[in-house]
């Protein structure tokens, strides 16, 4: 009886210096409390965990913050970009001289695209595809489609209690603006084709184009891997009829016929996609409203139904120094 | 039509990011890179003026992007330096292209040491280095976090240790279960014996 003693104690011992190897995330869940930012309100099978840590914020003061982690890519995506011109897939800002705009990736665009003088279509019909496997061409253009990688993890650092700037936080070029209740994040406007950052002269960005394609609900994968949105996509269909887009509609997000909770900018407030957009919003397209989660009211920003991109061109309150990161 | 636009912000490629890929073949091995333009644009704009990266031509631009990913950049298999030498790059307004060629990676390969600061002047930058070497496919990331620095050990050490453990435990139960049968045995005998 004593060796089995002894040797259960051993398997114990065994299995506590395994599971000591893995955070458990029981000891540390935050309670339920007053903050607008509940565990409850994410979508647990990718929330990997949930804490409070001390952060700086972009003001440069010391606050109480969310430190959020999801598993990456937890929505379904696609189409991004056609495989021929006789497809039909994503869509795309396009800012080339021939009918710029929010364009469908289809025939109509490519060929545009191509009489622009961008060399995206081969003569068999076939589109130009980087899937950044490093096989490209610099005399060719080509549509971006990033591979997904769905073993990152995203850490999201959000204030626990928002806390309004001095001034408008413009959305600007290097800047996440929130994320999903699924984890997903929600970044500024979608990219164009030609008019980027580029330097380097007259023609500094080269003479052909790099293409990124949104899929019809308004997301896609970063080169890193994982998927984000440019569009809140419970009421991206508005959006596109409003643009007079008919030949794509996002099927693999339900369309709002209420008003929904989307997520959270990184400032902390609320982001909502309303069925009928509200015509009391501010600047930042936000109000102050009760709503099902916050039936005391609360000052939250508001999905545009017929801009595109609907996302918040600006926010009102301070964010986090660093408020993501993958891993 | 109701549209708004505008032609200066590009984000499709998260600007803080950059992704490094590495490919091995028997004959060579590819290394590809991607780069947000606005991630390049901020890290030489902190060396360098506005105006003079604008006066540039396209050819000094993609020198002195080139240069710049040479020059922080260091990669060693088992603590050989390699070097990047051939290469090419693809500009793109929104996002940067370059590749470069490097030798074989040897099968029987057990570390390698990357060190690539380029970008780190972007605050909070983040690197992902993928690598596909003899078909051990995997990922690691380089941040402030690591110093933009990681050692990947391909040797056989790591796993040998992990199936010491698991034989430690499967062979511990074995026992316990044999000595819990033979501990129980005798009892069920007298339990018997009663009837």
């Amino acid at each position: 009886m004593k060796r089995i003693i002894f040797l259960s104690y051993v398997l114990l011992g065994i299995v506590v210096l395994f599971s000591s190897c893995e955070k458990d995330d029981d000891d540390d869940t935050v309670a339920e409390s007053n903050f607008l930012i509940k565990e409850s309100l994410f979508n647990s099978s990718s929330l990997v965990s949930f804490d409070m840590i001390t952060s700086t914020l972009e003001d440069g003061t010391s606050a109480t913050c969310f430190q959020i982690i999801f598993s990456a890519n937890p929505v379904e995506s696609g189409p991004f970009c056609p495989v021929t011109n006789d497809d039909v897939a994503g869509m795309g800002f396009y800012d080339g001289a021939t009918n710029p705009g929010l364009r469908v990736f289809a025939e109509a665009l490519l060929n545009d695209i191509e009489s622009d003088g961008y060399n995206m279509v081969n003569d068999d019909g076939t589109v130009n595809v980087d899937n950044f496997s490093g096989g490209t061409s610099s005399d060719n253009s080509y549509c971006l489609e990033a591979p997904a990688n769905d073993d990152l993890q995203l850490t999201f650092i959000i204030p626990a209690e928002p806390k309004l700037a001095t001034s408008n936080n413009e959305i600007g070029e290097v800047e996440l603006i929130g994320l999903s209740l699924d984890g997903v994040p929600v970044n500024g406007d979608p990219p164009s084709a030609i008019n980027g950052p580029a330097m380097g002269g007259p023609g500094g960005g080269g003479t052909e184009i790099n293409f990124p394609s949104l899929d019809p609900c308004g997301g896609h994968h970063d080169p890193a891997g994982y998927y984000h949105w440019h569009f809140v996509p419970q009421v991206v269909n508005q959006v596109l009829e409003a643009n007079g887009i008919t030949e794509i509609a996002c099927t693999k997000v339900e369309q709002t016929s209420a008003i929904e909770l989307f997520g959270f900018a990184k400032d902390g407030f609320p982001i909502y996609a309303y069925a009928n957009e509200p015509t009391d919003l501010d600047d930042c397209g936000g109000r102050t409203a009760t709503t099902t989660e916050y039936p005391d009211g609360v000052y939250h920003y508001v999905a545009s139904t017929t801009v595109a991109a609907n996302v918040p061109k600006c926010l009102k309150g301070v964010a986090a120094n660093n408020s993501f990161r993958f891993q | 039509m109701i549209i708004m636009i505008s032609p200066f912000l590009s984000f499709g490629h998260n600007p803080l990011a950059a992704k490094y890929n590495l490919e091995a073949g028997a004959q060579a091995s590819l290394l590809t890179i991607n780069l947000s333009q606005n991630g390049v644009n901020q890290a030489l704009l902190k060396k360098y003026s506005k105006e003079k990266l604008e006066e540039m031509s396209q050819q000094e631009w993609k020198e002195l992007i080139v240069d710049y990913i040479k020059n922080n950049f260091s990669l060693s298999f088992d603590k050989k330096e390699i070097q990047l030498k051939k290469g090419g790059i693809k500009l793109g307004s929104h996002q940067t292209d370059l590749k470069f060629v490097l030798p074989p990676v040897s099968k029987n390969i057990e570390t390698i040491d990357i060190h690539i600061p380029a970008f780190q002047e972007n605050e909070h930058h983040q690197t992902i280095f993928y690598y596909n070497l003899n078909g051990n496919a995997d990922h690691a990331i380089l941040s402030s976090l690591n110093n933009y620095q990681i050692t990947i050990q391909f040797s056989t050490q790591a796993q040998a240790s992990s199936q010491f453990w698991y034989i430690l435990i499967a062979f511990s139960t074995l026992i316990l279960i044999f000595l819990i049968k033979k501990n129980t045995e005798p009892n069920k005998n007298k339990v018997l014996a009663l009837y």
